[in-house]
């Protein structure tokens, strides 16, 4: 495989880190204010993408033991790596500032928060569409479906992380933001179907790809990596934090509380499924040339 | 256009499978283990109720619309004046985005991190040589030169001859052709496909 | 071009190449393959009777030709003679030979013919045309053409038969028996490896009969001789390499018997007559003897190893690893012998590693490798021009320094050795040259540089070496012992030499008059083989036949395998070839060579491998009736004939890296297990003699390794 779990983490780190900033400026706008959600995401965004960006550079070994050549990174503009070092950067350096004036003066400018916001969806997007495009080598990284899915994931980890620390450091301020729970019930209905998707128009594919293709489609559902695909992705991470999501919604009409420790396995569920689709896409991919 | 256009030219008919320019390779740019700027792929095949046996030179194809030029964020992946797609050691940063955007798989990273693959032997055809590999073919399969001089031997065999690329439906216009490879391609495969020597994919009968 | 071959190998059988082909044969049966076709183009009257005709190499060529045949020499068939089954000679006709050239070196050998056009019998070289049909009387002595041997084994069986036997359809015997005789002398036969069978010498015979049936033999477009050059190592234009004053004068024929068992009947050898003397009737040998082959080294190894005839008290390997080469003969039994200084008291080997077989040397002598050391070859391949390649070192030893500035090398001992033991051509006024100047030999370059230039002044003496190829070449900065290995006048001319790698010849030289190659010298095929039909089996007297005959694979006593060996059991026969990632003995150590190609697999065809139930991949299990076992990976393909496996050689070392060498006051090397990796073939041992002896060619003395007996099944 090209890339391994290292990448994979970073991918997942990403995403979650982008979908944590922007549930946190969305908790920011809301009726009721959730000042101590904002500052978990917005701590939690950029210290996310950070060290996921670390990874990365840990990954790049040549670099790594020659750090000046970092500097030519932003030297082709046609490479989409070349466009998330940018967004990388940018997110990172306004997500943290907005998270030192939000720490400092517990409330942020909204213009801030909006392009950080803006920014983070880039991120969250820019992972799926840096595979995406060297989809004509790997078949499995369909370069339009693959961004909406790894933006969907993104979302959906985020949110989970940042409830998960809500839920012991900003408890009071859940109700505030109970949206999450129908996203909870719709985000992984929609992840289910963006993989039918992904899975479906792949094994499709023809011409010189099709046999690669079709290789990697079985790889994640019946070959060496089924295991991993139906139980901790699919289960664990999809099928479990919905069915966990729905009990809690049902519950709150009964105005009843869902099990605390239900809860949080649910977003646990959620962040174990968020790494696990990375690095399956990334583990399982077979190239053109060995189909 | 008096610019170089180089390019290379496989005749099937003619490849033997003896490996000397996967070795010849290995030795002039002094490859890693494990590794192979250019290998052969061998293997049984059925062609009109009889058994024969199919080789398959393969290497960087020096696409003309290279995705690994394309995805590469330092521009060490780049092409030279005459088409050839190098690194730069000195740029490269070992990401591996190329390795990943390369549907023929012909990139590897050297234990130093930088990514390195075929470069038509540059240092060689700078000074008018020939890449090592079609200097050392024993049967003349392979053949080197100018696709944009017409009298250069390739152009004229090219011109003459019914030729293929591999994948050409990717649309990235690669410089290595074939004679033969449609036709080898579409023959059942009869036994396990070596790459040398080694298990590449096995028969399943 | 049509391919017979148990194993399609990377070659010319490319699914482009129009018109060659590969057929897959039945492993050891090119000789019943031969023998088909010799019955089509017999019954079809498809052979150059023109040619067969002809009974002298004059009356061939001035008939078109450039080789004759025996076809028309008469075979004595008649049991009340003395001389039946042997060739008839003048004596028996009652004709008179012509008196003996005084001024020759050996007496030319006549034969009897049926002269064609006087009708009556006549000497070969007396007559131009013979029959090859005869059947009758000469001198009161029943006779036939030596063609009818042939063709009587031809037609001991049928088409049907022979396509059986070779696993080739019948069909196809006939179509390239067709194809073959159609292009008149514009066609070819011949064959790598098929000879390592214990029945190899039919295969032989099977490439020399068909070329002869169409008069092919050094005609341009036929069957040409390769490995033409100059007169370079022996006694060429400037030195007598080969005229050594006061060599001592052995020869097989008369006054010593090589080890290895060669060039002499069993009944002709004294001990024979001394066991018959000392009233034995009928003594057998403990090892087979070999009437009508050269010198074999796995043989002279076998009787080195059994102390018979004689005991190896010195035994000399150089550049060898006969040990490994041997298939069979890498086993317990057979290296507790080699360690034994009982049975052999001295082992010194000369090599550049330490092998399977140099392990076992009391001495090692290290030696130069190509980069380091000289040699004048042919060239190989199928060349029909005129040339030697030269191999000059490419860098200083890096063997130790010995005395007079030398390094170490087989050349440097054999010359060391020599002077001590005071044997004429070493040492001082060792060489001759034209002129009669004696010169000096203790090291490789004074050999080697005389060779080149022989070579530079054959026929046309090159020019001198050109300045700038001095400077290019760096020939200017050669050490001086090279340069006192030849005159001055004849420096820059083996210079040139040097600078090209060798001499070559145009091609265009080698045209010779009406379609022959240039370099033809009298070129004469028998159809009936004196020596083998004289000939008898040690063991149990059966006489050989003096013809190509349908052979199956024997033992030493010429008992078939299956006289001894369930077939049932053991349905498999081994197809041994010469690996593409190795050789036989070497690049095992090569980082590269290794990483192309990491081990060795057994091949099944696909219908076998689908009966035992074996997939590709899977690690199966061959066994030989003698017991040993051999475990490795499975290569199900369809370019493996059926009923055989094939198995590459050259891997599966026991030493030459794999193993840990102990060295005295250093740390033991440890060896590297990937120099190992792979299957070395186990031939099996044969039954009918009592001493480790394994599976070979009574006839040939060839190692077994394709043919024998095998089962196999998933491990």
């Amino acid at each position: 495989m090209v890339w391994n779990w290292m990448i994979a983490l970073y991918l997942f780190l990403a995403g979650m880190g982008a979908g944590a900033f922007v549930l946190s400026g969305i908790a920011g706008m809301a009726k009721k204010p959730c000042p101590k959600i904002k500052t978990i995401g917005f701590i939690a965004g950029p210290v996310c993408v950070a060290v996921g960006t670390l990874l990365l550079v840990v990954d790049a070994h040549a670099g790594l033991m020659n750090p000046l050549r970092f500097f030519y990174l932003v030297s082709n503009l046609g490479s989409v790596m070349a466009w998330g070092v940018i967004i990388l950067t940018l997110f990172i350096v306004v997500a943290a500032i907005d998270a030192i004036i939000m720490i400092v003066k517990k409330s942020t400018p909204r213009v801030l928060d909006i392009i950080g916001m803006i920014l983070a969806v880039c991120v969250a997007a820019y992972t799926g569409v840096l595979l995406g495009d060297a989809s004509v080598a790997f078949p499995l990284w369909h370069p339009i479906i693959l961004p909406i899915l790894f933006l969907v994931s993104a979302a959906s980890t985020g949110f989970a992380l940042v409830m998960v620390i809500a839920h012991g450091k900003a408890h009071d301020e859940i109700a505030n933001i109970g949206f999450t729970v129908k996203s909870g019930m719709v985000l992984p209905v929609l992840e289910a179907l963006l993989v039918i998707a992904l899975l479906g128009t792949v094994a499709i594919t023809g011409g010189s790809a099709a046999a690669a293709a079709k290789a990697s489609v079985a790889n994640l559902l019946t070959g060496g990596y089924a295991l991993a695909f139906w139980v901790l992705f699919v289960i664990v991470g999809l099928a479990f934090p919905f069915a966990q999501a729905l009990h809690k919604s049902m519950q709150e009409k009964k105005s009843l509380m869902q099990q605390p420790g239900l809860t949080i396995a649910g977003e646990v569920g959620v962040l174990i499924g968020g790494f696990m689709l990375r690095y399956l896409i990334v583990m399982a991919a077979i190239p053109v040339a060995l189909g | 256009m008096s610019e170089k256009k180089l390019g290379m030219l496989i005749d099937l008919s003619l490849c033997v499978g003896c490996n000397a320019c996967a070795v010849a390779c290995k030795q002039e740019n002094e490859v890693p283990t494990g590794c192979f700027n250019t290998w052969i792929e061998s293997f049984d095949v059925e062609a009109d109720g009889q058994i024969k046996r199919a080789n398959i030179p393969k290497l960087c194809n020096h696409c003309e619309d290279a995705p690994c030029v394309k995805v590469c964020p330092t521009q060490a992946s780049h092409r030279t004046e005459d088409g050839t797609i190098v690194v730069d050691p000195e740029r490269c940063i070992g990401c591996k985005y190329c390795i990943a955007a390369c549907p023929y798989q012909v990139r590897y990273q050297l234990p130093s991190g930088e990514v390195e693959k075929c470069t038509f032997c540059e240092h060689r055809t700078s000074k008018g040589m020939l890449p090592a590999c079609v200097g050392t073919c024993i049967t003349h399969a392979r053949m080197f030169g100018d696709l944009n001089d017409p009298e250069s031997d390739i152009s004229k065999k090219l011109a003459a001859s019914k030729t293929e690329t591999l994948y050409p439906d990717l649309g990235l216009s690669p410089r290595v052709y074939y004679i033969g490879l449609d036709d080898t391609l579409a023959m059942p495969v009869a036994s396990a496909v070596h790459k040398g020597g080694n298990v590449l994919r096995h028969y399943e009968g | 071009m049509d391919v017979f071959d148990p194993v399609l190998g990377n070659g010319c059988c490319t699914p482009g190449a129009k018109g060659i082909t590969w057929h897959p044969i039945k492993t050891a049966t090119n000789g019943q393959l031969a023998l088909g076709m010799t019955r089509w183009i017999i019954e079809n009257k498809a052979y150059n009777a023109d040619y067969l005709g002809f009974t002298n190499y004059k009356a061939a060529v001035a008939g078109g030709f450039a080789s004759y045949t025996g076809a028309t020499f008469l075979v004595i068939d008649d049991e009340s003679s003395a001389n039946n089954g042997k060739l008839m000679t003048a004596a028996d006709a009652g004709l008179t030979e012509p008196e003996a050239d005084p001024a020759a070196k050996t007496k030319p050998t006549y034969y009897v013919v049926m002269d064609a056009e006087k009708n009556e019998a006549a000497l070969n070289t007396d007559a131009e045309r013979g029959l090859i049909d005869f059947e009758g009387e000469v001198n009161g002595i029943k006779v036939r053409s030596a063609f009818l041997y042939l063709k009587d084994s031809a037609f001991s069986n049928t088409m049907d038969e022979y396509a059986e036997i070779c696993g080739v359809p019948r069909e196809t015997i006939e179509d390239v028996a067709r194809e073959f005789t159609s292009h008149g002398v514009k066609a070819a036969t011949t064959g790598l490896g098929s000879t390592a069978a214990s029945n190899g010498v039919s295969s032989m015979a099977a490439y020399t009969f068909l070329n002869a049936l169409i008069g092919s033999n050094q005609m341009l477009g036929g069957m040409v001789a390769r490995r033409i050059g100059a007169a370079t190592t022996a006694d060429g234009k400037r030195y007598k390499l080969s005229t050594i004053a006061g060599k001592p004068a052995l020869t097989d024929a008369k006054n010593c018997q090589n080890i290895g068992r060669t060039k002499r009947i069993w009944k002709k050898t004294d001990e024979y007559k001394n066991r018959v003397a000392a009233g034995e009737t009928d003594p057998k040998p403990l090892l087979p003897w070999f009437s009508h082959t050269g010198v074999s080294d796995n043989q002279a190894l076998i009787s080195a190893l059994c102390k018979y005839p004689y005991q190896a008290k010195i035994v000399m390997s150089w550049m060898t690893n006969t040990l490994q080469a041997t298939s069979g003969l890498l086993r317990d039994s057979v290296l507790e012998r080699m360690k034994d200084t009982s049975i052999i008291p001295l082992h010194i080997a000369c090599d550049v590693v330490i092998g399977e077989h140099a392990q076992y040397a009391d001495y090692i002598v290290p030696d130069t490798n190509p980069f380091e050391s000289f040699g004048v070859v042919t060239n190989e391949g199928f060349f029909k021009s005129k040339g030697n390649s030269v191999r000059w070192p490419a860098k200083t030893p890096e063997t130790i320094e010995i005395s007079g500035g030398r390094h170490a090398s087989f050349e440097a001992f054999c010359c060391d050795v020599a002077k001590v033991c005071d044997m004429p051509g070493f040492g001082d006024n060792a060489v001759t040259d034209v002129d009669g100047k004696t010169w000096p030999l203790n090291d490789a370059c004074d050999f080697f540089l005389k060779a080149v230039a022989n070579l530079a002044y054959d026929a046309e003496p090159v020019v001198d070496v050109a300045s700038e190829d001095l400077k290019l070449q760096a020939l200017d900065n050669l050490p001086e012992a090279w340069k006192n290995a030849v005159s001055e006048e004849e420096w820059p001319k083996v210079l040139n030499v040097l600078s090209r790698g060798g001499r070559f010849w145009p091609m265009e030289d080698c045209i010779g008059k009406n379609g022959a190659i240039k370099y033809a010298t009298d070129n004469l095929t028998h159809f009936y083989s004196n020596r083998k039909a004289t000939d008898a089996n040690p063991y149990t007297g059966e006489k050989l036949s003096g013809t190509l005959t349908n052979d199956p694979e024997r033992f030493a006593d010429n008992s078939t395998l299956e006289d001894h060996y369930s077939r049932e059991e053991y349905p498999f026969r081994s197809t041994n070839y010469k690996p593409r990632f190795r050789s036989i003995s070497f690049l095992a150590n090569s980082p590269i060579m290794r990483d192309l190609c990491d081990h060795n697999y057994l091949e099944l065809n696909r219908d076998d491998a689908k009966a035992l139930g074996i997939k590709d991949g899977d690690t199966i299990k061959i066994t030989n009736p003698s017991g040993d076992v051999m475990e490795g990976e499975a290569m199900v393909r369809g370019g493996i004939a059926e009923g055989t496996f094939g198995v590459a050689y050259g891997y599966g070392h026991r030493a030459y890296g794999a193993q840990d060498v102990a060295i005295e006051g250093e740390e033991t090397r440890k060896g590297d297990p990937a120099i190992g990796s792979g299957i070395h073939l186990q031939t099996m041992l044969d039954p009918t003699i009592s001493e480790i002896y394994p599976l070979a060619d009574p006839e040939g003395t060839s190692p077994g390794r394709s043919g024998g007996m095998y089962k196999i099944e998933k491990a």
